[in-house]
This record gives structure tokens, C-alpha cells and sequence, in this order.
């Protein structure tokens, strides 16, 4: 097990290669330059402008510098913005892993917590509610969601605020972490409500009944553990997911983070961010990857790596 | 028993869902506002400044005046920084730093200006004649790359020191001048400083709208105490030093700036607001919902809300509705063998609806035109081309018979930048042209890089594009656009006439007979429809909570994205 | 229900008939699952009239293109509310909503189920390859599919298609359609999504092929000397298949959800095709004047997401009763939008 996970982390390194290659490769065949702007440029202007972020050289020799300048954790300067491209990612990072985290434990909490109360009140009004919140949640793309709840919640009640997100200001955080949160929520809630049953249904819960152990006993020492399985899988890659942030959301709520950046960057052809991000959404998912297929070994011990 | 009451809650909770959706389409009629408008009131001028004035922009792409282009870019930089002359409501210029208007030498080919006495930079230092000379310098700096050099190229040794870099691809290939020639290149840009507070540039040929140009931002100063050279780097918005009336106290990219009163600003008029917040959002209607719930008091309308906001009771009154200095239109690729055929392109713009163009996929927010130059600045009424390509379906019909194609063998493509709204505009032309000519048009939908890098290289058949003014002359309006070897002339309109005509207007002092040549040259390029078809002056519309005054409008560039030159130092807002 | 036989249609029947016994039983358990019987009779209900609205003119009633400013008596014709004309109301260029409707629905439907072939296709045979072929093919596939995986999907998708885009391809090239029926964008939409989603189904399938190696009935079938083919056509797919069947009645809907998405950036169906997703972003800047124009796909895309979603519930229920599989199936349903 410890020598399969070494192995796939020494893999991520031809793992980030290969990418930085791909990326490259598309980037720089699709159409339209960073400097191909509405308003034309003259050619002579055009060409300084090349010059001046080396994009006259040839293609093989930008490639190489670039994965020169990658293993020096030098990724570059952005275009758009004419500063380097760590220190944009690392702003826009700031509000999105804020935001990501935020909408996750709000995930966890009420889809994990609304499933358990499905389970545990059968056809109950609990249950009810956890499946219409879960049903809503999945059905409603988030670009129509968003400005549901701006019209809803800001236009007709002045609860909260539209714009902006700020740390530990519920005006500015609650609407875009219900907007990323629901879709995750939604399928957590699911995922708990229908994997506690199958255990409570299971001949050693019986068993445990059946020794006369309180129901509270039962749900929280045997029931939970086995359950847990199933949603700490899929959390996993839920966390990835909103790690990497949402255009839409970070769109509809002028948030200024790495998922509007990136589509953005890719709008505007600016490269180096472009580049920058692929990298480091590369590793966030490929260190998901691992960690949940070693959860697949550690949940079902037939699987052999 | 499970499962069955599972289905239940879904299916009941669709129903709800279906409900709740029906309960917002129904409930469009009853907008409320929760700000009630309070009444203007004029404070007197030499009050200390008071209260905030948040307004929705748009990122700027660069904080450096001498390498840039874009709009959002422009709109900053009128707020913080002034050159020597800036320009009044009627988009003439007058003196800002300077002290009076240029003295021209009587060839046309030297201007000096002389500085007010008593400019200060933001941090006490005062404004010098040095400043303006290596702002110039700057601009020509090939190492900058500006991408507004080329506006000074009558400027003596400009041309020639933003070349200095060479260029491989030349044939044959010119070689980068060295460090040392490339110094005396710079030395040798037309502009210097004959004393502390007097300025001389030097041109290579006489050019009427030089003081326009010195009121923009290639011309900016450079605080020389602190940069020293022209190849030093640009410090960012709150490391630099200002002579505007504003200067940024808080800067967050991509969230917002925070602009305060320069304390050490000599303009005329006092900052009557304490603080401006420029937020940044991209979504329009994000925006207007923000103005809606009153985080933002200013913000441009969100155009397919705009028939709505004209009958809203409450923000019809917010409106302020004018148009701007940008013409739209149908681009034609000269070059290509479809395109070449003049009554082809005839037809299509005498097939153009564009009254009906502008009140159904455009709600009504432009001005539908046949004119190229917009009226304000040729002089030329509207629809005096009307005549000759606007909307006549006979005439359209006419062309095309005269065109000698069959509408079988019309085979082309509109090249369209992808969005809600040019979809819908692009489809009402493609029905358009069907109904009309019988002929279907191919619609193509690329991201605007895309479409520019297509038409760019000219790659296109018909692209929907135009031309927003830089500076109000209508010179901006033709030279480098349609004359065949215009550096910007990527529809390849070559007619000699039409070259003709500009080289004459470019040159010539008399201002009467330079701008009839420009009109000359716009009748030109309309028949036959050189080039474009024009089909209307954007108008520009703008939500402004009625405690806010001052906010002037001049329709210079820059407004589309901030309102950037309503001359900030006029704003005033009641809101506490 | 006639529908219902499509899906395990989609494998090779006859393998599958080979051992009628449980397919029967769950082809009955689905039966008598109403909420999924009823899913699929609407589900072929939509299907039937979306079909039929993009062939007949008696179903469609309106030219989805037409543009009509002003109806005959000449009033405005434009962002109409439903009436007995228009039953659905009129766009902004006075477009009958009906007629869109069935087209966007049309469109949508084949992209999803689509996509869901090239990802299924796709998805089991390197899932196959990696369970059956051995240490270092495993390996290589494994990586293919961290680095699939990894890969930003936006990224992806915007690239392919960019680069694929109004381009002269063989197939995919421009102009009119190469494959009769099948427009180009149609084709590109498939496969800028189909080449960021196949990734599930492989990893789902290669999941169940190693769980299943270490099955003793199957150990036993190889110790008796059967041939790596018949344990794998006998054994081992009727058992790794069902939880495929589940995740593909998952992954049409989360298809056409994709798709929105990527209307929403810009990068949809170009006109004068319509999806239900470039509806609803081209209507969504009219939430607050047309909000029609967003209910409508909104709603039909609820419906087809909790149709599919029902069925697919069913169809887990009746393929394997007892254990309910939610662990597997669900790693093939974890959303993936950004």
C-alpha cells in the first residue's frame, strides 16, 4: 500500500509534464492571440508586444523555457494583468478555497445531516423535507439558482447583499455558499439518507437490536461507522470539485476567484495563467484521486493494489 | 413502504419547485425599491468633501497610461492623472496643467506649451516640464511596447526609437539597435524642455489635432523624481504619484479600487467627494441588481432589461440615456470574391431593417444610421445616406439583380462574436436578408479572440464591427482605417479617391475645409459601401441614483466601461 | 414499457439472454416499481413529441425560426405571454416558445444520450483492459486516467472545441452535415464532453472487475479451466454491468446539465440549432422581464434530470436487489460542474 501510494505521487511529476504539454499544445493551436484584441493593433505594435512577453521566440523554445522556469516554481507573467502569475493565482485562490470550504462544510453538514434525519424518520416530515431540498438541489442548474436567490433573497426580502464575498460577513457569504453549496448538498444527502438505510437494514444492526442496545447506540456506534464509508468517498471529490472554485458562482456574485479567472484567462488568451492553473488544478485533482483510491482499498478489502 | 413515500416527497417537491418558478414569473409586476430618492441639493463649492459614490466598472487591463489602449484602462487613468490640456463638455480641449493654449509655430510644426504655475505631483513635488518630456519618451519607448504609440507618429524621432528594437521578420531583417543608439534615438524624440515649466514638441509634419493629442493619456507626465528613467518599471496604483483630482487609497484586482482626494491637486475644481469606489463586475445584470438592492449607485443598464427599466416607474426617472461616439456596422472583406461585388454589398445593406434592427434584438438602445462619422462630430445630419444604402427592399432587389449572382450561388458567412444578444442580432439579419433577398447567410459564432484574430488576418467574409472614438476629431474616424495602406485597415478598402481625400484633410490647417474633406471622404467610403455598412451609433445608458450630481457627459471614450470622465472632481452625493 | 428493454439493449443482448434468469426477475422488480415505470412512459413521451415536433408541422405547429415582430392584426408579437397562438408565448423575436421547445429538447436529448454512448464505449473498454490486462496495462490506463481526470474539464472542452471549431475536418468540418442528421455542432458538442466524462465509467468498471477477481465463484469458474473470455463473458460482465446501466441513467441527464453549463460560458450550440441549456443562458438575462423564456427549459430540464434519476433508481432496485450498490453508483454520479 505505502510503496503503490510513493509510486503515485513520484507518478505526478509526468503527470504535471504531460499536462503542461497538452495544455501547451491546444493553447497555442486554437485561434486568436493574447494581443488580437477587439480594437486591431498595428503590426509593428503587435510585434513589440511579442517581444516584450517573448512570444516572438519559436514554439519549442517557449515550451522548453516554460518547463525550465516550472522547476523553479516560476510560472511565468500574466498578460492580462502584466504581473506574475504566482501572485495571481494566489489572490484568486484567497476568496475561492474560502468560498470552497465554506460551501463544503455547509455540504457536509446539512446533506449529511438532512440524509441521517431522512433515515432516521422514514416517511416522516424530516424525510420529506431532506428529499425536496435534495430534489430542488439537483435539478436546478446553478446559473439559474443564483439569480433566483438574488431576486428572491436580496430584490424582494433585503436579507443579504449581491456583490462580493467577505470572510466572516453573513451578508456577503450566505448566498454564494448556498449557490455552491446545494448541487453537493443535494447528492450527500442522498448518498447518506440511502447508504444509512442499507446498513440499518443489515443483519448485524439487527443483531445489535436485537441485544437490546438503545437505537441511539446503534445508529451512532455501528450504523455510522459502516455508513460513513460510502459519503467519505464522494466527499472527497466533492472537496476537490470546490476547491477549484465555480465560474458561475464566483460569476454571479462578483467574486473575484480562480474559477472565473481561468475562464477568463482562456477568453482573453492569456497563457500564463492559463498554464499556471492547469498546474495547479492538475495537482489538487490528482492528490484527490489518490486519496480516494486508497479509500477504495481501505473501504473494500477485495481490492488489491 | 420506504420507497413509496420517497416518491412522494420528490414528486410533491417537483410540483413545489414547478410552483415556486410560476410564483417568480408572476410576481414580475411588483418591483419595490428600498431607497426612496431624495431630492438633489447643490452644496457649495469649498465644502470639505463628504460622502462615498460607489459605481459598478470594469478591471483595467494595465495602470500604465503610456502602454495602453483599453477603455477601462482610459477611464482610470482621467481620475487620477491630467496631461496639459483635458477636455471640456463639448470634447474640446482646454488647458489643465498647462497655463493657456499652445503657441504653434506658423509651419505648424513646434508647439510650445508653457505649465501652470504652482502643479504639484500628489506627494508636494512639483510638476515640471521634465515630467511631460519623459512621459513622451515613454510612450515611444519600444521596451514599453506601447500599444498607442502609433497616435504620435508625427512626432520627430517617435517612429524611429519605437522601431529601434528591429524586426527579424522584415525583409531584409533589421537588426536591434544597440543600447547606445537606442539612447540617442530617445534623445532624439521631438520634445523637450526649454526650461522648468516650458515644453517644446517638435512634429515632422503639421497636424490640426495635436492638442487633442495632449490631452490624452500617451502625453501623460511621468513623475521624474521617482522614475527615473523611461525604462523603469511602472509602480502599481498605490505606489505612484498623481496630479489628477483622485488618487487610489485601496486597491483589490478584479474586486474594486478606492479613490480619496489628492490632497495636493491645483485644479480649478475641489474634490466634493470623500471617497469613490470603483467595484468591478463583469455581469451587467449582476450589476443592476446590485444598484437595484443600493450597494452600488451608478452602473451601466444591463441592455435586455432595458425596455424594462424604461417603464419601470422608479428607475426610468434613474436614466440617464445618451448616445456615444461608436459606429456599428456590417465589415466587408474587400478581398474576398463575393465581397469584392459592390451592388452584392448594396443589397445587403439596402436589405437592413435598421429601424426595426434597433427596436427588436437591440430593445431600443441605439440609433440606427447609414452615417459612418457620427453626426456630432461630421456635421452631417442623420440619414442623409439613407438615400444611397439604407433600407429599401426594391433598391436591395435592384442590387442584387445588378450584381449578376444568383442567389444560389451567394455563398457567405457572418462572422459574429458569441453572446446571447448577437445571437438573437444575428439571427434577425439572417432572416432578414432571407425574407428579402433569398438567400440564407451562414451564421459563424466564435469568442471575440477569435473573431478579432479572423479579422485580423482576414479571415472573413461580413463581420459585425465598428469603431469607438479615441479622440473628438474626425480625423480618428478615417485616417489608418480606410486608407489602403492604413496600418488598421483590415478590411482592405482601397478606393483612391478616398485616399485622396485623407492625405489632403490630414495636413491641412484650415480647420473649416480639413473637416468638409472629411465629410467628402465619408461619402466616399458610403457609396458603394466600401468597407462597412454602418448600422447604428451605439447609445449608452446609464442607472445614477438620484442623490448623486455632477456627473456630466461628454461621450468621450472611456464611458462604456467607467464614468471615467463625468469629470470626477464635479460629482457630489447627499447620501450620508 | 417498450423504452425500458432499450437500455439493456444497449449490450450485447444476446450474451445477456444467455442467462435469462435474472434479468427476468429484475425486468419484473421494474415493473412493479411504479414511480419508475411512470418516469419512462414519460420519458417516451418527450422523446415521441420532441421527435415528432422536429418532423411534423402538425406537432411543431410554429417554424421554430420564424420571426414574427407583429402578429396578423399587428401588434407586438415579441416576449408574448402564453396564448392560444403561442401556447408556451414568443421570444424576443417573436419566435413561437413551443416550437423551440421541442427543438431544444430535440437536440438535448440526442446530445445526452450521445455523449453517454461515445463515455459508455469508451469507458468499458479501457475499464476492461485495465481489470483484465494485466499489471502494466492497468498501470498505463490508471495514469491515462489520473491525467483525464486531473485535467481541468472547462479546459478541456473549451480547447477541443476551439481547436475542432469552424474548421475544414473531415466529419466534423463545417457547412453542412457530413453524417446525414448529424450537425457538426451536435458532433462537437459529444465530444468536448464525452472526452471529459468517460473517466467514471472506466474507473467504474475497472473497479468491478478487480472487486470481482477476487470472487469465489469465480476462482472457482478459472479453476475448473475456463478460458479469461467465457469467465469474462459469463461471469464477470452480467455482474460489473449493472451498476454501468445505473451510471449511464445518470450520466444522459448530468449531459444535458454539462451542456448548459457550457451555453452559459458562450460556448454552446451556435444557432440556429437550440438546447434546452442555450435557452436557459440566453434567457437568463431576461429573468427579470421574460422569465418565461428560463421557466420553461428550466422546467424541462428538472423534469428529464428527475425522470432519469427515477429510472435509474429503478433500475438499480431491480438489478440488484438486495445490496443497493450506492457506494459504486454513486462515484459515477459525483457532479461535475464548474
Amino acid at each position: 500500500m505505502t510503496s503503490y501510494v510513493l509510486r503515485r505521487v513520484m507518478l505526478m511529476a509526468p503527470l504535471v509534464v504531460t499536462m503542461v504539454t497538452i495544455t501547451f499544445l491546444l493553447m497555442h493551436a486554437i485561434e486568436g492571440g493574447p494581443f488580437d484584441t477587439d480594437r486591431p493593433l498595428p503590426p509593428a505594435t503587435q510585434q513589440r508586444l511579442q517581444e516584450r512577453y517573448g512570444l516572438d521566440k519559436p514554439l519549442l523554445q517557449q515550451y522548453g523555457l516554460y518547463l525550465f522556469r516550472l522547476a523553479q516554481f516560476d510560472l511565468g507573467i500574466s498578460f492580462a494583468s502584466d504581473r506574475p502569475v504566482r501572485d495571481v493565482i494566489g489572490e484568486r485562490m484567497l476568496p475561492t478555497v474560502q468560498l470552497g470550504l465554506t460551501a463544503f462544510v455547509f455540504a457536509v453538514i446539512c446533506g449529511v445531516g438532512l440524509g441521517t434525519l431522512s433515515a432516521l424518520n422514514q416517511n416522516g416530515a424530516w424525510d420529506f423535507a431532506g428529499v425536496f431540498i435534495a430534489t430542488v438541489g439537483s435539478a436546478l442548474p446553478s446559473f439559474i439558482l443564483a439569480p433566483l436567490l438574488v431576486i428572491a433573497f436580496v430584490l424582494r426580502l433585503h436579507w443579504f447583499d449581491v456583490l462580493g464575498w467577505e470572510f466572516g460577513n453573513y451578508h456577503k457569504m450566505t448566498l454564494p455558499t448556498i449557490a455552491a453549496g446545494v448541487l453537493p448538498m443535494a447528492f450527500l444527502s442522498r448518498i447518506t439518507r440511502a447508504a444509512l438505510l442499507d446498513v440499518l437494514n443489515q443483519d448485524y444492526i439487527r443483531t445489535a437490536r436485537a441485544k437490546g442496545l438503545s437505537e441511539f447506540r446503534v445508529v451512532v456506534r455501528h450504523a455510522s461507522r459502516n455508513a460513513m464509508i460510502p459519503i467519505l468517498t464522494v466527499a472527497g471529490l466533492l472537496f476537490a470539485h470546490s476547491l477549484t472554485g465555480s465560474f458561475i458562482v464566483e460569476q454571479a456574485f462578483a467574486i473575484p476567484g480562480i474559477g472565473k479567472e481561468f475562464i477568463d484567462s482562456v477568453l482573453v488568451r492569456d497563457y500564463g495563467v492559463m498554464m499556471g492553473l492547469t498546474v495547479t488544478y492538475t495537482l489538487i485533482y490528482a492528490l484527490m484521486t489518490l486519496v480516494v483510491d486508497v479509500l477504495y482499498a481501505v473501504v473494500d478489502p477485495r481490492i488489491r493494489y | 413502504m420506504l420507497a413509496r413515500s420517497f416518491r412522494f416527497a420528490v414528486v410533491t417537491s417537483f410540483t413545489l419547485c414547478a410552483a415556486l418558478l410560476a410564483g417568480i414569473a408572476c410576481s414580475d409586476g411588483d418591483k419595490e425599491e428600498a431607497d426612496t430618492p431624495l431630492p438633489a441639493v447643490t452644496a457649495p463649492t469649498g465644502n470639505p468633501p463628504s460622502g462615498t459614490i460607489t459605481i459598478q466598472g470594469q478591471q483595467f487591463e494595465t495602470w500604465d497610461p503610456h502602454f495602453s489602449n483599453a477603455a477601462q484602462d482610459i477611464a482610470h487613468f482621467y481620475m487620477v492623472w491630467r496631461g496639459l490640456y483635458e477636455f471640456d463638455l463639448d470634447s474640446k480641449p482646454v488647458p489643465s496643467m498647462a497655463e493657456a493654449m499652445p503657441s504653434v509655430s506658423t509651419d505648424g510644426l513646434t508647439y510650445t506649451v508653457r505649465l501652470r504655475a504652482g502643479a504639484t505631483w500628489s506627494d508636494g513635488s512639483p510638476l515640471t516640464a521634465d515630467d511631460f518630456v519623459l512621459g513622451l519618451q515613454r510612450t515611444c519607448n519600444p521596451d514599453i511596447a506601447s500599444r498607442y504609440q502609433y497616435i504620435l507618429n508625427t512626432v520627430v524621432g517617435c517612429d524611429a526609437y519605437a522601431t529601434s528594437n528591429g524586426d527579424p521578420k522584415a525583409t531584409p531583417p533589421r537588426p536591434p539597435k544597440t543600447a547606445v543608439e537606442k539612447e540617442a534615438l530617445r534623445k532624439a524624440v521631438g520634445v523637450r524642455a526649454v526650461d522648468a515649466t516650458t515644453i517644446e514638441y517638435r512634429l515632422s509634419s503639421p497636424q490640426p489635432t495635436f492638442t487633442v493629442l495632449l490631452a490624452m493619456w500617451p502625453t501623460f507626465p511621468v513623475p521624474s523624481k521617482k522614475i527615473a528613467s523611461v525604462d523603469a518599471k511602472w509602480p502599481g496604483p498605490l505606489e505612484n504619484t498623481y496630479n489628477g483630482p483622485f488618487m487610489p487609497s485601496a486597491y483589490s484586482e478584479k474586486s474594486s479600487i478606492t479613490l480619496v482626494p489628492n490632497p495636493n491637486w491645483t485644479g480649478k475644481q475641489r474634490a466634493q467627494v470623500a471617497r469613490i469606489v470603483i467595484k468591478y463586475i463583469d455581469d451587467l445584470s449582476v450589476a443592476n441588481n446590485a444598484y437595484r438592492s443600493g450597494e452600488i449607485d451608478a452602473t451601466g443598464v444591463n441592455l435586455v432589461e432595458l425596455d424594462a427599466v424604461q417603464q419601470d416607474p422608479v428607475l426610468s426617472k434613474e436614466l440617464v440615456e445618451y448616445p456615444a461616439t461608436r459606429t456599428i456596422g456590417l465589415e466587408f472583406n474587400l478581398t474576398d470574391p463575393l465581397m469584392t461585388n459592390r451592388e452584392l454589398r448594396m443589397a445587403l445593406s439596402q436589405a437592413t431593417d435598421r429601424a426595426t434592427l434597433n427596436k427588436i434584438p437591440n430593445k431600443g438602445a441605439n440609433v440606427p444610421t447609414t452615417n459612418w462619422i457620427p453626426p456630432d462630430r461630421s456635421g452631417v445630419s442623420l440619414g442623409t445616406y439613407d438615400s444611397l444604402i439604407g433600407f429599401d427592399i426594391s433598391k436591395a432587389k435592384a442590387s442584387l439583380v445588378a450584381s449578376k449572382l444568383a442567389p444560389a450561388d451567394i455563398k457567405i458567412a457572418l462572422l459574429l462574436p458569441d453572446s446571447p444578444k448577437n445571437r438573437t442580432l444575428g439571427e434577425f439579419l439572417q432572416s432578414e436578408w432571407r425574407k428579402h433577398l433569398g438567400f440564407d447567410v451562414k451564421l459563424e459564432f466564435a469568442d471575440s479572440r477569435t473573431v478579432a484574430a479572423r479579422f485580423n488576418s482576414g479571415q472573413f467574409q461580413i463581420v459585425i464591427n465598428g469603431w469607438q472614438e479615441d479622440f473628438p476629431d474626425p480625423e480618428n474616424w478615417m485616417i489608418g482605417l480606410w486608407e489602403t495602406k492604413g496600418s488598421i485597415n483590415k478590411t482592405k478598402t482601397s478606393v483612391a479617391a478616398l485616399d485622396d481625400l485623407i492625405a489632403k484633410a490630414k495636413f491641412n490647417q484650415n480647420d473649416e475645409a480639413r473637416r468638409q474633406q472629411y465629410r467628402d471622404a465619408e461619402k466616399v467610403l458610403l457609396d458603394g459601401v466600401n468597407g462597412i455598412a454602418p448600422l447604428w451609433h451605439t447609445g449608452h445608458h446609464r442607472l445614477v441614483k438620484p442623490y448623486i450630481s455632477g456627473m456630466k457627459e461628454s461621450k468621450r471614450p472611456g464611458d462604456v466601461f467607467v464614468a471615467g470622465d463625468w469629470n470626477p472632481e464635479n460629482w457630489k452625493t447627499t447620501k450620508k | 414499457m417498450p423504452n425500458e428493454s432499450a437500455c439493456p439493449s444497449a449490450i450485447d443482448s444476446s450474451r445477456i439472454m444467455a442467462t435469462p434468469g435474472p434479468l427476468a426477475q429484475a425486468w419484473r422488480r421494474l415493473n412493479s416499481n411504479r414511480l419508475a415505470v411512470v418516469s419512462g412512459v414519460i420519458l417516451t413521451v418527450i422523446a415521441v413529441v420532441s421527435i415528432l415536433g422536429s418532423t411534423t408541422s402538425f406537432v411543431q405547429r410554429h417554424d421554430p425560426a420564424a420571426q414574427a415582430y407583429t402578429d396578423a392584426t399587428g401588434t407586438n408579437n415579441t416576449d408574448r405571454s402564453p396564448n392560444r397562438v403561442n401556447w408556451l408565448g414568443t421570444d424576443g423575436l417573436g419566435r413561437d416558445i413551443w416550437a423551440r421547445m421541442l427543438q431544444a429538447t430535440f437536440f438535448s436529448l440526442r446530445i445526452g444520450i450521445g455523449a453517454e454512448a461515445v463515455i459508455v464505449a469508451l469507458g468499458i473498454s479501457l475499464g476492461l483492459l485495465a481489470g483484465l490486462g494485466g499489471q502494466r496495462t492497468d498501470r498505463i490506463i490508471v495514469w491515462i486516467t489520473d491525467l483525464a481526470f486531473a485535467f481541468p474539464d472547462i479546459l478541456m472542452i473549451i480547447l477541443v472545441r476551439q481547436v475542432l471549431l469552424g474548421r475544414d475536418w473531415p466529419i466534423l468540418g463545417a457547412g453542412s452535415p457530413q453524417i446525414p442528421g448529424v450537425p457538426s455542432a451536435l458532433l462537437l458538442t459529444v465530444i468536448a464532453i464525452s472526452i471529459v466524462s468517460w473517466v467514471t465509467i472506466c474507473r467504474l468498471v475497472r473497479g468491478q472487475i478487480l472487486s470481482l477477481h477476487g470472487q469465489e465463484y469465480v476462482l472457482a469458474a478459472r479453476a475448473a479451466g475456463a478460458s479469461p473470455w467465457r469467465t469474462l463473458r459469463v461471469h464477470m460482465l452480467p455482474n460489473a454491468i449493472s451498476p454501468v446501466i445505473v451510471a449511464i441513467t445518470f450520466g444522459i441527464p448530468r449531459n444535458i446539465f454539462a451542456e448548459a453549463s457550457l451555453a452559459f460560458i458562450g460556448l454552446g450550440v451556435p444557432p440556429p440549432f437550440a438546447s434546452l441549456g442555450s435557452l436557459m443562458s440566453d434567457g437568463r438575462a431576461h429573468l427579470q422581464t421574460n422569465s418565461l423564456l428560463v421557466i420553461w427549459p428550466a422546467l424541462a430540464v428538472a423534469m428529464l434530470m428527475l425522470c432519469f434519476t427515477f429510472l435509474g433508481d429503478g433500475l438499480r432496485d431491480a438489478l440488484d436487489p438486495r445490496s443497493r450498490r450506492q457506494r459504486r453508483a454513486s462515484i459515477g454520479l459525483a457532479p461535475r460542474h464548474r
